[in-house]
């Protein structure tokens, strides 16, 4: 089992990845929600629950992947 | 103790990567910190993934002209990593929501709603430093 500091190692790697190509995962996966792990893209669906079954075909562990949601390019979050 | 905030520049949000763990469950996944929001909110993802139960109603939460009910859960608890590689656990009580209704757009559109690192944290004593310009983004206990 990965411990719990190596997890958020690569979460962080992750993370920082997603922010440096958001642009690029925007227009390609608008509007999705997608896995990410080891910096790449392992799963992507329009909600949660065909993810994690694609995500379960795929033998990939829902509980190491980091998850994200793409808002289209022309849209902008307020919280 | 620096816990290191990572600034989105497409979204224009704060992350912070985190564990969200709930009794025999643990799940990789991040916050947005809001500090216009006087709860943590858990999304509606995160809250599927970790199979949290949805049993004890808390208020009504309006978003973007939407009405979603919000139920409360107390057993979580979520940890960060520090600047120095070491682990911090908080335990937090957590909101989660839920659309009234089985629409699917508003399921979707629930799927998108991040997690909220509200004003609950900061009240815990941790002091938010945001230099935006320099990239030096961390909170500090």
């Amino acid at each position: 089992m990965v411990s719990d500091l190596e997890l958020l190692r690569s979460s962080e790697r992750d993370l920082v990845w997603f922010n440096e190509n958001s642009q690029i995962l925007r227009d390609k996966f608008a509007e999705q929600i997608v896995a990410i792990k080891d910096k790449s893209i392992v799963g992507n669906a329009r909600n949660i629950k065909i993810l994690l079954k694609i995500l379960k075909e795929k033998g990939v562990d829902e509980s190491e992947v980091l998850i994200e949601s793409l808002a289209p390019s022309n849209e902008i979050i307020i919280l | 103790m620096r816990i290191k905030i990572f600034f989105d520049q497409k979204s224009k949000v704060l992350r912070i990567p985190a564990l969200f763990k709930i009794p025999h469950k643990r799940i990789k996944s991040d916050f947005v910190l809001d500090t216009g929001s006087p709860h943590t909110f858990l999304n509606y993802t995160d809250a599927i993934r970790l199979t949290v139960p949805h049993t004890l109603k808390d208020k009504q939460i309006r978003i973007g002209g939407r009405k979603y009910q919000s139920y409360l859960f107390s057993k979580f608890e979520f940890t960060f990593k520090t600047e120095d590689d070491e682990l911090v656990t908080e335990s937090i009580p957590i909101r989660v929501l839920k659309p009234h209704g089985l629409n699917i757009d508003e399921i979707e559109e629930l799927d998108n709603f991040p997690n909220l690192l509200g004003l609950d944290f900061l009240e815990k004593g941790y002091k938010l430093y945001c230099d935006l310009k320099n990239k030096e983004i961390y909170l500090e206990k």
